[in-house]
């Protein structure tokens, strides 16, 4: 028996009799964040930057269920837990796989019966629970939460009602004629399944994203957070009048993560609805666009810190709090890392909210919107620095052809420019970056042995402007324009670059390296400098030196040089990698698995869950 | 739809928070489309007459069958067209025509009139199967028509109006896979 088997086996055997919160086993891959805290962080060293060269195919699973129009995607990583890997196919099926093989072991499909009725939405992946002998299985399909039997793959008649938790149910609120969706999977800390979720945050009606915990066994609601406070709760005041009452987004829609130590749970909260307008919400919006420490037994606040007041760009908390310990000045910090669409990297103490850097509140131009009252100040952290630009300048107006540069000007020239939190004007403003990041779900990957931090970011612009209302609608403004601004030929509306891959020290905040990630050959061929695509997906980093990144819009899975940024391999998929890969290792050997489901932004949809191994 | 209700409609092309609404390297659409209805009739590869066949008791999903697993409505088989045509109009030009996709198992290549976006996850089977809508409700007076041309927006305004009055959710993950 080798180190590795010893330590899997060990971990394995010990698992059996123990909560969930034992120790991970080295080798596995059993949360959605790769640990609870959702570092990102593999200790597997078998492929190491010396062999990471010789990475093949080893075997690809077909889902079978990708549809090409409308597009399905994949978002999903897997998890892998004893040797059965668990995930979520392009129409949202969970299903259980040999994690050596990839032979599928079961499928449970949340839509059987009711095929062909409209989205299947998303779904990033699913949830284990193990207690004795009792292995779980925890899912969420838009409104719904499912218990499943984690060995046969059929739901736990004990848990809601015959396996089923209603999620507009128990939620606090009337929730008539409203949705509610869950896409990342939940998270649980002893004998607790904890949700978010919740509505969108357009001008109409919508959910707010109340947090709930779940008892794991019979599915009964143990406790509510209600991220819109209810009157006599903290925060109640920064809703003026009844706004509190129409209020909806407020969700963590990106998940959670889970100090089991301390007894927290950590969540990112998007931002109100409707979300480029508050005129009707004045206030600083509590807990909106905040970063959350609850207690996890019983959903009490133990700390927050708000990223944005007032939000009107969009700029939701859309990545999971990573839980990682840094050294930082000489101490050694139990942080909490969040990661914004604005490029902000924002680590606080875990168990204080203090920030890690310094974080300075500054001015923000006034709204001339009608009604709107924005907070004057927005917090800006100090260090580490924005991973990609903020504000849209003159300056900015992409110049890979004179066509390009005359398109964007005129777009441009029609709407209010700026700085990072130019305020939303009626007749269009650009937001840069856009509401899909810089970083974006994917979060970000930490690597203990080196202090660094790893974030991959996007050069995403957007417009927005509004109209009055039509007949029949209650909103003060709805959207003229939400579009991603990009040139005629539908490259992104800013210079080059468009993504990028950045390493940061978390001692001093600096950048270690940044690359440019991913290419548009089309443009290469013209002589344009390698521009990166944006993309989607995170990163995960390893023991053996590497950080694993697909996602780019050359379809193409990277393995970074975790000391130098240097690309040591790449492996051009079937479709866009628009997930975050994963990592494991099974009958002695290390895989990395990626989602290729293509299916965004124009792309062909596509089923392929794709595990690499050496040779 | 009466003559008077056929009037300009703005609509304008949204994007939801999450949906990838461009093909980068794809020219993209423009933000605001305005739309005048009916619009100019498509020209179909072989003539084609909903009124005649309509008024000879055909039925609209007899010759487009929802498909599984329900998103599509399609078009006939051009066998299914020939097992009357074998007989009927034979000797036109347009039925030749026909014969001769229906002898080379070639798909007549009709031109959509009514479009929506991959980003939306529309479903003839939730409209026509669970909801029981009308096919006239998107499509207009098919049954009525010569020739087809659009006569009824799909702009998101159109959708949304349309479920607000069906009491159906206007929440973004009704057509969209938003995040």
């Amino acid at each position: 028996m080798d180190r590795r088997t010893f330590l899997q086996s060990s971990a394995a055997a010990a698992s059996a009799a123990a909560l969930p919160a034992a120790p991970a086993p080295l080798s596995e891959w059993r949360v959605y964040g790769a640990d609870d805290g959702a570092s990102r962080y593999s200790a597997c060293d078998r492929i190491s930057k010396a062999n990471v060269k010789t990475l093949n195919p080893a075997w690809v699973h077909r889902t079978g269920d990708a549809v090409v129009r409308p597009s399905t995607a994949m978002e999903c990583t897997p998890i892998v837990v004893d040797g059965v890997m668990y995930l979520t196919t392009a129409q949202i099926k969970i299903r259980a796989l040999d994690a050596g093989s990839g032979q599928a072991k079961w499928t449970f499909d949340p839509l059987a019966g009711r095929p062909g009725r409209g989205s299947p939405g998303v779904s990033r992946g699913v949830t284990y629970w193990q207690q004795g002998k009792d292995k779980r299985l925890f899912a969420t399909w838009k409104d719904r939460l499912y218990s499943l039997d984690a060995v046969t793959g059929e739901l736990d008649a004990k848990f809601g009602q015959q396996g089923i938790v209603d999620l507009t149910q128990d939620f606090d609120h009337d929730m008539a004629g409203l949705s509610f969706k869950h896409t990342s999977p939940p998270v649980v800390f002893e004998d607790l399944v904890i949700v978010g979720g919740g509505g969108g945050e357009g001008p109409y009606p919508e959910a707010p994203g109340h947090i709930r915990g779940y008892d794991a066994r019979t599915g009964k609601r143990r406790w509510i957070f209600h991220t819109v406070p209810k009157p006599g709760e903290y925060g109640h005041d920064s809703w003026a009048g009844d706004s509190w009452k129409r209020a909806g987004g407020t969700n963590c829609w990106a998940g959670m993560s889970v100090d089991v130590k301390r007894g927290l749970v950590f969540a990112g909260i998007g931002s109100p609805s409707f979300d480029f307008y508050g005129g009707d919400r004045i206030g600083a919006n509590l807990f909106g666009n905040c970063v959350l420490a609850l207690n996890a037994r019983t959903g009490e606040r133990a700390w927050h810190f708000q990223v944005v007041h007032h939000d009107v760009w969009d700029y939701d908390m859309p990545a999971q709090p990573a839980l990682v310990t840094i050294r930082n000045g000489g101490r050694t910090i139990d942080a909490v890392v969040q990661v914004t669409k604005q490029g902000f990297v924002f680590v606080f103490d875990r168990a204080t909210g203090k920030p890690v850097f310094p974080v300075e509140e500054r001015p923000i131009p006034k709204s001339d919107v009608a009604g709107e009252e924005l907070w004057s100040t927005q917090p800006y952290p100090v260090k580490p620095p924005p991973v990609n630009r903020q504000g849209f300048f003159e300056k900015d107006i992409t110049n890979i052809s004179p066509e390009a540069t005359k398109a964007v000007r005129e777009v441009f020239e029609k709407s209010k420019t700026g700085p990072l939190y130019t305020p939303v004007a009626k007749d269009g403003v650009l937001i840069h970056p856009g509401f899909r990041g810089g970083p974006l779900w994917g979060g970000c990957a930490f690597d203990p042995k080196r202090n660094r931090l790893f974030v991959g970011s996007d050069e995403w612009t957007n417009r927005v402007a509004f109209r009055d209302p039509k007949e029949g609608e209650s909103f003060r403004y709805g959207l003229l324009d939400r579009s991603v601004v990009l040139d005629p030929e539908g490259y992104p509306a800013i210079t080059p670059p468009w993504g990028y891959m950045t390493a940061i020290d978390m001692d001093k905040g600096d950048f270690v390296w940044r690359v440019v990630n991913g290419e548009f050959a089309a443009l290469t061929a013209r002589g344009i400098p390698k521009t990166g695509t944006p993309s989607h997906g995170g990163a995960f980093c390893t023991a053996g030196g590497l950080v694993f990144k697909a996602g780019t819009f050359d379809k193409k899975i990277r393995a970074f040089d975790s000391d130098s940024g240097e690309v040591l391999w790449e492996y051009e998929l079937n479709a866009g990698g628009f997930a975050t890969p994963c990592t494991y290792e099974a009958g002695a050997k290390q895989f990395v698995v990626i989602a290729a489901g293509g299916g965004k932004d124009g792309s062909k949809a596509n089923d392929e869950f794709v595990a690499f191994a050496l040779g | 739809m009466t003559n008077s209700s056929r009037l300009r409609w703005a609509s304008v092309i949204l994007g939801c928070a999450g949906l990838g609404v461009f093909a980068l390297g794809q020219k993209p659409a423009p933000r605001v489309v305005e739309e005048i209805f009916p619009q100019k009739p498509t020209v179909q590869p072989i003539p084609f007459s909903h009124k005649v066949h309509s008024g000879l008791g055909i039925k609209c999903l007899d010759c487009h069958p929802i498909r599984e697993p329900g998103y599509q409505a399609g078009y006939p088989k051009e066998t299914t067209c020939m097992g009357c045509h074998a007989s009927i109009k034979k000797d036109s030009e347009a039925i030749r025509k026909l014969e001769e996709f229906a002898r080379s198992r070639k798909p007549v290549p009709w031109v959509k009139v009514y479009h929506v976006p991959d980003y939306v996850w529309f479903s003839h089977a939730s409209h026509v199967q669970d909801a029981k809508i009308a096919c006239e409700t998107c499509h207009g007076a098919v049954a009525a028509s010569e020739v087809i041309a659009k006569e009824a927006s799909t702009s998101m305004h159109s959708c949304m109006q349309c479920h607000a009055k069906h009491g159906a959710s206007n929440a973004c993950d009704s057509c969209h896979s938003s995040q």
